[in-house]
């Protein structure tokens, strides 16, 4: 049995650990007897009740300043010891000692389940096994899987099984030793849906085909950047010192004056933070004093940034715009799927609206998008 | 065998924690003996066995203890522990006399599975 995940441990390790350290006043974290405890990780000391010790399981629940939207932090030696022991640039070294999961020979976790084990606890282990694989996310409310660098929401039960069955194994104590069990489908799907589950897994809020920047407006790296929530598809993109390339381009287009330069470029930076809009539809007009001056290709050049492509484009006869009303309506309705609209010459008009809600390519997405133009019809 | 030596780092600790090192092992394995081995608070913490225990039980009570007391990741099974009154020379540094600031009680290896090892459920 791995020596930390024995109740014995946890217990004098915890006790041990508690009554050496001490809050930011100087009073001790634990007094010894006390079912509470000063929180070991933001405890300044005042409030010696804050945390309710499990000291059987290893771990203190924080209802004080660790807690977020309501619910409590559950804190495990782990937690503490690289917390308050363990020197930053160290932990990697005794991350191993505190290793309260049981392994397989080939490394993978046992996550025991016994009639004595709360469910959510169980909920709890598989989804924080499942999220130090590294390969598996929260996408909504759906376990997300990446494969072949892309993301993939699995949900059917069958899968989510297999992809808790491929990372660890599920056991059950018996007299000669551990006893290795199936889950079902059905278990699959239950512990799927419990929050405990959920909650241990790192969300994604956006899955970015391009480059892509933060609120921070630092370029996100292929990947999961937790900070920001992105998940990159994309190659790494080096962003440059100078624009130099920006400038050639925007100097062969005769804006009118600097303010339109900066408003164009503004839109072209629209299509860079498409998490902020999702759901929404960004529209811009290029005006023009005459045609065939570049309307076209400036709009295009918008929607590549979010498709990566030339995307198709609406022309309309002078005798359609000259509906007037109904010409409006069709081209929102055709923008909604992602086109680029170029008005009839006389109109001396381009938009690039929903240009920018293209290439949706998770269901998540898409279905949001399509939530929000039914909602706009 | 009759006694298990760890060898503790302060190296590894945050400064709040090295400080509090020696009261860390005495609360969390009494019967440890502690003996400085370095000005910077490095010790070795020696578990005495009342009774000689065979390679695999020493091993396994071994592998338990380091981790409890946090012990060096990268320390032998077999080291051996530096001499109370010894001079220690490492270059570098200043000669350090090996002193015992805590004196071991002897303990079964019974004892030790039960409390670190032993599943009270």
């Amino acid at each position: 049995m791995t020596p930390a995940a024995t109740t014995g441990f946890k217990r004098t390790m915890l006790q041990a650990l508690l009554q050496t350290l001490r809050a930011r006043n100087g009073d001790p974290l634990w007094d010894g007897s006390s079912p509470h405890c000063v929180c070991p990780l933001h405890g300044t000391g005042n409030n010696h009740a804050q945390c309710s010790l499990d000291l059987d399981r290893g771990v203190c629940t924080c209802w004080g300043d660790c807690a977020s939207d309501g619910k409590p932090r559950r804190i495990t030696l782990a937690d503490i010891a690289k917390d308050r022991v363990i020197a930053a640039g160290s932990w990697s070294k005794f991350a191993p000692y505190l290793d309260t999961i049981q392994r397989t020979k080939d490394g993978r976790p046992i996550i025991i389940r016994s009639a004595r084990r709360p469910v959510a606890e169980v909920a709890h282990d598989i989804g924080a096994q499942l999220a130090k694989t590294g390969a598996h996310y929260r996408l909504g409310r759906q376990l997300a899987e990446i494969r072949n660098g892309n993301v993939q929401i699995l949900d059917k039960a069958s899968e989510i099984a297999g992809a808790i069955h491929t990372n660890l194994e599920i056991a059950v104590r018996r007299r000669f030793g551990l006893q290795f069990r199936t889950l079902t489908s059905h278990d699959a799907l239950v512990f799927s849906c419990m929050a405990p589950f959920r909650e241990e897994l790192p969300a994604i809020e956006f899955i970015a085909h391009g480059p892509a920047f933060d609120r921070d407006v630092q370029l996100v790296s292929p990947g999961y950047n937790a900070r920001s929530k992105i998940f990159s598809v994309s190659e790494s993109v080096e962003p440059r010192a100078r624009a130099t390339h920006l400038t050639k381009f925007l100097d062969e287009v005769s804006f009118r004056d600097q303010a339109s330069r900066a408003n164009y470029v503004a839109l072209l930076l629209t299509g860079l933070f498409p998490q902020h809009w999702l759901g929404a539809r960004p529209m811009g007009w290029i005006d023009a004093n005459q045609s065939v001056v570049g309307k076209t290709m400036l709009a295009q050049c918008c929607a590549a940034i979010v498709s990566g492509g030339d995307v198709g484009t609406i022309r309309f006869s002078p005798e359609e715009a000259a509906l007037g009303g109904d010409h409006g309506k069709k081209t929102s309705t055709r923008l909604a799927r992602g086109l680029l609209a170029s008005l009839p010459p006389g109109s001396k008009r381009a938009s690039v609206a929903s240009a920018m809600a293209l290439r949706a390519k998770n269901s998540s997405l898409q279905h949001r998008i399509s939530r929000a133009n039914s909602s706009s019809t | 065998m009759r006694a298990l030596v760890f060898d503790v780092d302060v190296q590894f600790f945050c400064p709040e924690f090295r400080t509090s090192l020696s009261d860390y092992l005495a609360l969390a394995m009494p019967e440890l003996e502690q003996r400085p081995t370095s000005a910077a608070g490095n010790l070795h913490a020696i578990l005495h066995f009342s009774a000689p225990v065979k390679y695999e039980p020493a091993k396994a009570i071994w592998e338990a203890v380091r981790r409890l007391v946090f012990a060096d990741p990268n320390a032998n099974f077999l080291a051996k522990a530096r001499v109370v009154g010894s001079l220690k020379n490492k270059a570098g540094a200043a000669a350090f006399r090996v002193v015992q600031i805590r004196r071991g009680k002897p303990i079964a290896a019974k004892r030790i599975i039960h409390r670190l090892t032993g599943d009270s459920t």
